[in-house]
């Protein structure tokens, strides 16, 4: 009982930590495990951080797509002939479609 | 009392309170984290740090033959506004510019209406009233997000954003038959619903979980199955004669109230790739759009297009030639009962069968055949069979309709039949079957496959080809081609399809009017024909490069509807608008000119390199003292001197002389926002040239 109110009380007062317990001996063992520690939940804080980027990224995208789609769409709506035809009518301009086809000018050299 | 005792402690004593002090206090977080993970009514489950989120592929475009796109999914945006998170002084503030926001992209309702409606919303205290009328891009959405209140965001302007996404033909309804749709129950019509398994991809899964912030990520750094993106579908066809095909069809069926539609299909001559089909139907209201299938799905008696099969096979077994004469008579031949007429008035009389062919002699056609195979009509419809005339064509888009003839152990053959389809009447066949048998003369005999899919992509890169499909190697003679086509260039030059006559190129084709069948009759018991016009044909014929076919289907009336006169004219105008962007076709197009080699031509600013290239290609000319990059230059007639452009970071560069294409490319490459009036080549930059500038900084350009 005598040995066991003493193990509590070397433990509960913190003699442990002294030269009277083993800890001190391994110092740098713990040292090193708390080092991996602190190396592991940096390590995971910043792999989470990367994920976050990641996910924000991927929303910009998306939302970058979002905006060339539409935008693209909205050019190929008004390069069609008849909308470019209407528009030039709008502007008054006298521009036609063409009938003959552009010609191949071949240059010979002299 | 007993801070006075702790004072008189020794160190190692206080330190042995305090340590209980904390080991009392780490005792007691450790039992309240026991309590709140496993008692705790509200206590946080596994659920609320992770969850399983679907992940959806992202459904594959449809694509024209160049690439461009014609039916892509586009995300949109419905908006919903909770008005009680807007304080009312704030409200008051801004009620006008938000209504004028609101007002201005919906373009439904005026500012004031806008302001009213907010109003009452605001009275209200609505939290999810809905703003607009219709869904909106994101470029709308941007622009709202940008307006007053709304800017403030979720929580403080009450603007609450629901992203939908539909599929969207940037064209509108450009080939909307052939590109077709699909509903959520899987029903749908054209390439959009025969490749939703190729288009729709494979969703996958992944487990996420909560992060600080609420944010949420992949557990364990990647999904548990990625979803798999459909595939593109690159099909053959060309906008530019989709948008013709359409447009002259449209255009014709507005000239008479008495059509119920029509259909317009363009082929490549040699790979037998559709290049424009356009369907249009006649709905209630008068208009027309695209909802049924004519082209390929609607088998009908073709008339007098058909007079081409009869022609070759006439040719083909030696029992007529093209100057092998026929007595077509008055214009009316009674044969087994049954009356055979012209509609040429009194007659054609005698004719040589090139002649029938041009004119549309029915009398001429029937006496030929008749005369040919009455005794052995089966060996007429093996060669009909043989041409491959009502080949399944096993289309790559579901729809195809069934193309049959009469045969002569069939119930329904009767003593005329053969008489009748020697002009095209005892078959039943689909625009795309005519087409595809008129693009086989074309193409010198070779049957090739219509086709609509070119490939399937994935992120630009070919994953499958389809390659042109061969029906038949040859469906008569090259001899009998040859007879075939100089007849069908007669019926533009001298027959029924002379408004198809054109100096520039040559069009070979023939022309189509048939009666078509009102409950197995021909006409109603008060007289009223349904008639189908029609022009199926090549360009150019001594080349030739597409064919086309052109059907218009009227409704009941008592007049008639001629293919030269209302078909052919669609042909025409589609032909010239094929023929007027390639250079190829004309023959005086190729001019050859000689350079001067003491002239040099007027070069501004630009690329050194793409100058120089231009040069020496066309030129045969390299420039003295030759740069790389910006260059200006500086040129009279015999030479031309280039000095560089000086490109440093944060100054503005001399960009006078230029075209906007390059001014714009260089600005903007440096980070500046341009604005640019009139048109031409620069004279004025704003700033001038050597001025310190940021990045962003505000750049106008003047052009004349």
């Amino acid at each position: 009982m005598a040995a066991k109110r003493r193990s509590l009380s070397f433990y509960i007062g913190g003699e442990f930590l002294s030269d009277k317990g083993n800890l001190i001996k391994y110092w740098k063992f713990i040292f090193y495990i708390f080092f991996l520690v602190v190396l592991y939940i940096s390590f995971h804080y910043s792999m989470r951080n990367i994920q976050t980027q990641i996910s924000d990224n991927e929303k910009t995208i998306r939302t970058l797509k979002s905006e060339y789609l539409g935008k693209y769409s909205n050019l190929l709506y008004s390069s069609q002939r008849v909308e470019i035809e209407k528009k030039l009518n709008e502007t008054g301009s006298k521009l036609v479609p063409p009938d003959e086809p552009p010609a191949i000018v071949k240059l010979k050299r002299r | 009392m007993f801070f006075d005792k702790f004072s008189n402690m020794t160190m190692l004593e206080k330190f042995r309170y305090i340590f209980v002090l904390f080991l009392f206090l780490a005792i007691v977080a450790i039992f309240r984290i026991a309590y709140l993970q496993y008692l705790d009514k509200d206590r946080i489950s596994t659920d609320d740090i992770f969850k399983r989120k679907e992940l959806h592929a992202v459904r594959g475009s449809i694509m024209s033959h160049d690439g461009k796109l014609m039916l892509v999914t586009i995300p949109t945006y419905t908006l919903r506004w909770d008005s009680t998170l807007v304080p009312d002084s704030l409200f008051e503030k801004k009620v006008d510019s938000m209504a004028r926001c609101l007002s201005d992209i919906y373009k439904d309702k005026s500012q004031a209406k806008y302001k009213d409606i907010l109003k009452t919303a605001k009275k209200k205290n609505e939290r999810y009233f809905k703003l607009g009328n219709r869904n909106i891009n994101y470029s709308e959405l941007q622009q709202i997000k940008n307006a007053p209140v709304f800017k403030l965001g979720k929580f403080k302007g009450g603007l609450i954003t629901i992203e939908n996404s539909i599929r969207k033909n940037p064209y509108g309804s450009l080939a909307n038959r052939t590109i077709g749709n699909i509903n959520s129950i899987g029903e749908g019509t054209g390439i959009e619903y025969t490749y939703d398994k190729i288009l729709k991809g494979e969703g996958g899964f992944c487990t996420t979980k909560r992060t600080v912030g609420d944010n949420w990520i992949v557990a364990n750094g990647e999904p548990a199955k990625e979803p798999v993106d459909g595939m593109d579908i690159r099909t053959t066809l060309d906008i530019y004669i989709q948008e013709a095909c359409e447009r002259e069809l449209r255009y014709q069926l507005a000239q008479s109230d008495i059509f119920e539609g029509g259909t317009v299909i363009v082929m490549d001559v040699s790979t037998g790739a559709i290049r424009g089909i356009s369907n249009l139907y006649k709905k209630k209201d008068g208009t027309f759009d695209e909802s049924y299938n004519f082209a390929f799905s609607h088998p009908t008696e073709p008339g007098s297009t058909l007079k081409l099969a009869s022609l070759i096979s006439l040719i083909e077994d030696n029992k007529a030639d093209l100057d092998t004469p026929v007595d077509a008579g008055n214009g009316v031949w009674e044969y087994k009962g049954a009356k055979i007429t012209d509609t040429h008035r009194g007659g054609y009389g005698m004719l040589t069968l090139q002649k029938a062919f041009e004119k549309s002699s029915n009398i001429a056609f029937a006496k030929l055949v008749t005369g040919a195979y009455e005794s052995s009509p089966d060996i007429y419809v093996s060669r009909l069979h043989n041409m491959k005339l009502v080949e399944r064509l096993d289309l790559d888009v579901d729809g195809e309709g069934i193309a049959s003839i009469i045969s002569p152990d069939d119930k329904l053959w009767s003593g005329t039949t053969l008489a009748t389809l020697g002009y095209g009447y005892g078959v039943t066949l689909t625009p795309l079957h005519t087409l595809t048998f008129y693009n086989a003369i074309a193409n010198n005999g070779k049957m090739v496959k219509p086709h609509f899919i070119e490939s399937f992509e994935k992120d630009g890169r070919v994953i499958q080809e389809f390659k042109p499909q061969i029906v038949s190697g040859s469906i008569c003679s090259r001899e009998t081609v040859k007879k075939a086509k100089t007849a069908m260039i007669g019926v533009v030059n001298n027959g029924t399809g002379t408004v198809c006559k054109d100096a520039r190129y040559q069009i070979a084709g023939k022309t189509g009017t048939a009666r078509m069948s009102i409950n197995g009759r021909y006409e109603d018991p008060n007289g009223y024909k349904k008639h189908q016009a029609s022009f199926a044909g090549y360009f150019p014929a001594d080349d030739p490069k597409y064919s086309c076919i052109v059907v218009l289907y009227s409704g009941l009336t008592k007049a008639n509807f001629y293919g030269g006169s209302w078909a052919a004219p669609i042909f025409k105008r589609i032909a010239d608008k094929i023929y007027a962007v390639n250079p190829e076709w004309n023959s005086t197009s190729v001019r050859e000119c000689e350079s001067n080699k003491k002239t040099m031509p007027i070069i501004n600013s630009g690329k050194a390199e793409g100058i120089d290239f231009a040069c020496s290609s066309l030129l045969h000319k390299t420039l003295k003292k030759s740069r790389s990059g910006w260059c200006k230059y500086t040129s009279d007639s015999l030479s031309t001197t280039t000095e560089p452009i000086i490109i440093e970071k944060n100054m503005m560069p001399d960009v006078t002389s230029m075209g906007l294409k390059d001014a714009l490319y260089l600005l903007e490459n440096e980070g500046y926002r341009v604005t640019f009036h009139g048109h031409g080549k620069v004279y004025s930059q704003n700033p001038p040239a050597g001025t310190q500038l940021t990045k962003n900084s505000n750049i106008t350009i003047y052009l004349k």
